[in-house]
Formats: C-alpha cells, structure tokens, sequence
C-alpha cells in the first residue's frame, strides 16, 4: 500500500537545519493496522506529513497506492487524496457544520451528489454509534464522541488508506480502548489499511498488526509484531513486552524467552527443569494478547547445581516449542 | 429668520436619512463583496498562505496601507476627479457612495484576512488530506469557520460608514450629516442637532446591537 524509501526531512536550513526524519525506508503492507510508535520528537508527524503530502521531502520517495506523490501535479494529488482518509489528535472538525456536515464534507469536496450523502452520512454515523447526535455541532460532543465524528469522516469516501496522528492521545483511557476498537473493527470489516502514529505501547500492543519503531528521525526496526516479538534483542518487543531492567539483578545471567506460538499453554518453564533438571528463576516478563495472538516475554535466569548444561539441548527443547531464547 | 421647531424640521430629516440609507447601503453592499474578495486574495497569497505569492500580497497590502493610512476627508476630496468620471457627477448621494466604499474596502479586507488567519491550520490541513482544492477550503473551511468575526468585522465596518457617511454629506452628499451641518452649524438651532444627533446615536447602537446579537447566537452554538 504504502512504500517508503530513502526519505529525508529537513527544516530550517544552515545552523539551525533540523533533520526531523533521516533516510527512512519502510513498507505498509495493505489491510493490516501498521503503527509507528516513537517518542515525542522521533519523526513520527513529519514522516506522516510525508506520507499525506502535506510537507514535501527533502529527498527520498513515497508511493501510496502505485502514486510518487513527490511528483504529482495539483490535481493529481488531490485525486490520489480522494483515496486517503484522516484523523487527528484534536480532531480538526468544523466547528461550523453539524457532526452529520462535517461527515459529508470529503463527499461534497468529491462531488456526490446529495441524497447519497445523506445515505451514507447516517450509514457511518450509525457505524461509530452517533446516530442520535447528526445534528449536534462539534462543541456540543465530547472528545471521544467528536473523534467518532472524526473517524466517520475519514471514512465517508470510502478510503484505500486511513492515517492516524495520535488519535487517542487527547483521550482517556476508556475512551481509548473503545476507539481503538471501533478502528480495528473498522479494519476488519472494510479491509481499509491503517497507518497511526503513537508514542503509546499500548495502542501498538491494542491493535497493529505490524510496526516500526522510530527515534531521532530514524527508522530502528521494521516489521510484523509477531516476528518482532520473536526477535529477542528487538527493542520494540522489549517497549511491548517489558521484561524489567536487567540491571537491577547483577551477577545473574539472564535471557530472554519469547512465547508466541501456539504452544503457550504448554508448561515449558517446568518443562526445564523436568527434562534438564534446570533451575530457573524468573526475573521479569509480561503477557498480553497481540496481533491476534498471546504472546509472552520472561526473563529468566537459568542454572544447573553441577554449573553446566547442555545449551543446544535447551535450545533444541525451546524451538521446538515455538518459544525462541538467545542463551 | 424664525427658529424652526424640532418637529417642523422632522420631514426633512427623514428625507436626510434616507439619503443616508442609500449611501451607507450601498456602500456597505460594495465593501463587504470587495473586502471579502480582497481579504481572501491577502489571505491567500500571504506567506503562510495556501497559495503564497510575494509580489501578490506586498503590492495589495501596500495600497491597502495607503488607503487606510489616508483621512477619510482627503481621500474624499482627492477622489473628486475619479468619482466624476465614474458616476458622472461629484455631487450628492450617490456619488458620496464611491469615496465610502473605496475608504472602507482596505479596512474590511484587513478585518477578513485576519479573521481567516484565526482558522487553526489543523482544519485547512484536514480538508487538504480529503482533497479539496484551494476554492473549496474557501467556501466550505476558510469562510464558514470565520464567519463570527466576518459579521462582526462587517458590524464595524458599517459603523463606520455611516461616520464617514456624515462628513461625506459636508461636500455635498447629503444624509443626516448635511442635515446636522445646516441646521446646527449655519443656523446654530441646538434642539433639531440634538435630534439629528439623537437620532444616529440611536442608529449605530441598533446596528451594533443587531450585529453583536447574531454574532453571539453563532457564538452558542459553535461553542
Ligand atoms: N515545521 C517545523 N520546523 C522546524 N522543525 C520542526 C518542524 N516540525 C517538526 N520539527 C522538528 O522535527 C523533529 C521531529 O518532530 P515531529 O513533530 O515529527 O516529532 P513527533 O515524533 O511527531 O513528536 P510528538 O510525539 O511530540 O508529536 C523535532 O525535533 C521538531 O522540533
Ligand atoms: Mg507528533
């Protein structure tokens, strides 16, 4: 859906140049929940910038929909914006259209004509849960209600893509979950592929399929959550799945054990000791359902009362049950 | 020569606000289609506009400076000529009607541009990403969302022409302003100034009144 190469951003120019995003290259593949998760300060709204055209690259490409939009005209562009949808952080609705209007302005801007705006109008009002409020204006809702609006409204043109800048951020945490929710039930039902930024864990962990992680302009790892959380030196499973500083437990050799696969149920822990005569001893982990799957992270530390032990046996054991580990 | 009452001069002040009505009207009419149109281009072509255009807003914004920056009395006088040229004559109500619009044009495009730059950039931005073009982010963002402080910009502005309106009517345009020069000023009768002061006291606080009036009824219900 979306391929990114080589994109540089600089603002400013001579001393005060700021490389807000530097030679970053990623795909989005299409359908799925991509999130780009980063402190603040990390790139994540200049890079999206990029990606909607609203600022132009200092160098590199951007392909959205088999679209360079670095080298389209005017027109063109707007064409291939037709084919986008996006929400904000404070939500960005007309204040002076009712929730109903500022839903039916990309169909106004598209040409529909009006009776199908108003179909599919009350159609997505209906689908965010606002269909007793069409005629309350913007100041008259509450943030998460104004951001169903928001969500309604990026949809109404039936998008290829729908961009998300932080769209939680302004919001509590129930009303998170429940907007979080409505986008992956979104996501399912229509297939629209979904790009959001966050510098929350929580809403990675909540509903992407797939992620990249980004600091100082930088693209650090890219890729599908399952095979990151895999990885036991990725830093973005770690920023998911948080096994607690291993500094706080010197003279211990920990690693790393990550349970993604279908054999999470299995008691491998115990498996260890059973079947090595292992002691093991937990120092930090954390569950949790992502992606579709439950997936794990342990930090242990492994010993044998005779010191050593067979590691490409423990090795063995723990590949074969799905649960990868660097000892 | 024997005082006229108050009452006796009445017709003949209706008469004069009349004249006034139609130059102020008129006026208005002109400044507010103009200015928009002036302010939108400011708007537009400035710096952090959509369409940036340098030599666009500093030559606008120049004559708009010139002409505001002249007394409304000179500008007045030094339009004569143009007037003349362009409604035939220098003289009388509708003729007053070129100098007002051309003294409140800079004024109100002022009044818009810094109206439409109250529109936070997130809501443009937003209807950029949908697709609209520069036209429609006009019509449907920039001036919709605006709206309160266009109406109350346009409020000011017409009570301000009918100020200049006054001293339009001491060379020759008629209206309340030449109604209260003869009566208070060539004959000193006091109690018909009065009354004509009275009057267009009463005329600005409606106008005033009206404009505040829709501008918070807008107000309530955009929050
Ligand atoms: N218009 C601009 N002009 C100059 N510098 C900018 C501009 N926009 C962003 N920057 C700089 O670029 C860097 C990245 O900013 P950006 O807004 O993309 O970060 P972010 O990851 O979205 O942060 P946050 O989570 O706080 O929104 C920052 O150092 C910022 O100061
Ligand atoms: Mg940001």
């Amino acid at each position: 859906m979306i391929t990114v190469t080589n994109l540089t951003k600089v603002y400013g120019i001579g001393d005060k140049a700021v490389a807000a995003v530097q030679d970053v290259s990623l795909h989005v593949p299409s359908g799925g929940i991509f999130g780009i998760l980063g402190r603040s300060g990390a790139g994540k709204t200049t890079l999206m910038r990029c990606l909607t055209a609203l600022e132009r690259p200092t160098s590199g490409s951007v392909m959205v929909a088999d679209a360079e939009l670095t080298s389209l005209n005017g027109a063109e562009l707007r064409s291939v914006r037709h084919r986008m949808g996006m929400i904000f952080q404070h939500f960005n609705l007309l204040n002076s259209r009712t929730a109903a209007e500022n839903v039916a302005f990309p169909l106004e801007v598209q040409g529909v004509s009006k009776p199908k705006r108003g179909t599919r109008v009350a159609e997505l009002l209906d689908l965010v849960g606002l269909a007793d409020r069409t005629q309350s204006y913007p100041s008259q809702l509450s943030g998460g209600q104004k951001q169903r609006v928001g969500i309604a409204r990026a949809l109404a043109a039936r998008p290829d893509v729908l961009f998300c800048d932080e769209a939680t951020s302004a919001l509590d945490p129930a009303t998170t979950e429940q907007i979080l929710d409505l986008l992956k039930q979104i996501n399912e039902a229509t297939g629209v592929t979904v790009v959001l930024i966050t510098h929350e864990s929580e809403v990675v962990r909540r509903i992407c399929d797939s992620a990249a992680l980004m600091a100082d302009g930088r693209v650090v790892e890219e890729g599908p959550l399952l095979q990151l959380l895999a990885d036991p030196d990725s830093q973005l499973a770690d920023i998911l799945l948080p096994t607690g500083d291993p500094t706080l437990d010197p003279g211990q050799d920990s690693i790393v054990l990550t349970f993604a696969g279908a054999h999470t149920s299995e008691p491998v822990i115990s498996g260890l000791t059973r079947h090595f005569g292992l002691d093991v001893t937990i120092l930090g982990g954390a569950v949790d359902q992502i992606a579709g799957r439950k997936v794990g992270r342990l930090r242990v530390s492994l010993s044998h009362p005779e010191g050593i032990f067979d590691h490409a046996a423990v090795h063995k054991y723990l590949a074969d049950r799905e649960v990868s580990a660097r000892l | 020569m024997r005082k006229v009452s108050w009452l006796e001069a009445l017709p003949e002040l209706m008469e004069s606000l009349g004249q006034t009505a139609w130059m102020v009207g008129w006026s208005f009419l002109i400044v507010v289609a103009l200015g928009l149109a002036v302010g939108v281009l400011l708007r537009l072509a400035s710096p952090d506009g959509l369409r940036p255009n340098p030599i666009i807003y500093q030559s606008v914004g120049v004559v708009v400076n010139l002409a505001r920056s002249l007394p409304f009395l000179i500008l007045m006088i030094a339009l004569i000529s143009f007037t003349r040229w362009l409604v035939g004559t220098a003289y009388g109500a509708t003729a007053a009607i070129v100098p007002l619009a051309i003294g409140a044009i800079p004024f109100y495009a002022r009044v818009v541009e810094s109206a439409l730059r109250e529109v936070a950039p997130g809501k443009i931005e937003a209807a950029q990403v949908m697709g609209a073009n520069t036209w429609q982010i006009v019509r449907k963002v920039l001036l919709p969302e605006s709206l309160p402080g266009l109406i109350s910009g346009a409020t000011l502005t017409l009570v301000t022409l009918i100020g200049y309106s006054t001293m339009a009517g001491a060379i020759g345009g008629g209206g309340v302003g030449d109604f209260a020069i003869r009566y208070g000023y060539q004959r000193f009768n006091g109690e018909v100034l009065l009354m004509a002061v009275t009057v267009l006291i009463i005329i600005v606080q409606l106008v005033q009144s009206i404009g505040d009036a829709i501008v918070n009824r807008m107000a309530y219900r955009r929050g």
